[in-house]
């Protein structure tokens, strides 16, 4: 059960350390040149974007404190920003206290999200927000 | 009882894998939701963790499938 906690812990903060590295090359790197790194592997070999495309923009300008335009570029942005910045957080407080909050949460949160009541709608909202992205032409 | 557990086939995850691993589908269809959803909002991992996982897939199907197993046989 320990294993499981710390192995899913680990996994959250090297994805939340490589996000804000990322974020970094983006706005102080490439920003100033008005470079664009293009990693994602569908747009890459179709050129059709997917349905997190412009996730890094929208986190960027969320940052920047433009809430409208974040999510007009990609409102998947809020979730990612919301996870960035509680995740690593909610990790410290369970290790100062030697619980398992997140990780009871993760499990409980991932048997909601396999039902069908819950599953159904939130794939439909995906799938439109990758319409609308196909839309925008991100 | 047994005969009801859902196995999943490594060969069909690594193939949802090469064809939608992006969108996080491979990691849905084993049963790790939590993974999935980062894969998909993260473009898989800046195209990184997608191309990991068409090697890794397999094995974490093998994994899943021995965790549904060990529920029955202790």
């Amino acid at each position: 059960m320990n294993s499981g906690r710390n192995k899913l812990y680990l996994i959250i903060l090297v994805a939340c350390f490589i996000g804000y590295i990322w974020l970094y090359f983006n706005t102080s790197v490439l920003g100033p040149k008005n470079n664009t790194l293009n990693v994602c592997l569908i747009k890459h070999f179709t050129n059709i974007p997917c349905p997190s495309c412009g996730s890094t923009r929208s986190v960027i300008s969320l940052v920047k404190g433009n809430f409208v335009q974040a999510f007009k570029i990609n409102p998947l942005g809020y979730i990612i920003t919301i996870i960035m910045f509680l995740a690593p957080l909610w990790i410290i407080f369970d290790f100062l206290t030697k619980r398992q909050t997140l990780f009871s949460f993760y499990k409980k949160l991932e048997l909601y999200v396999q039902r069908p009541r819950y599953a159904v709608p939130l794939i439909f909202l995906v799938i439109f927000n990758w319409i609308w992205n196909i839309a925008k032409g991100l | 009882m047994i005969s009801t557990i859902q196995l999943h086939d490594p060969t069909t995850s690594l193939i949802v894998s090469i064809l939608a691993g992006s969108l996080g589908i491979d990691r849905f269809i084993i049963g790790d939701t939590g993974l999935g959803v980062g894969k998909l909002l993260t473009c898989g991992g800046l195209g990184v963790w997608a191309i990991i996982d068409w090697f890794m897939i397999q094995g974490a199907t093998k994994e899943k499938n021995m965790q549904k197993l060990q529920q029955f046989l202790y």
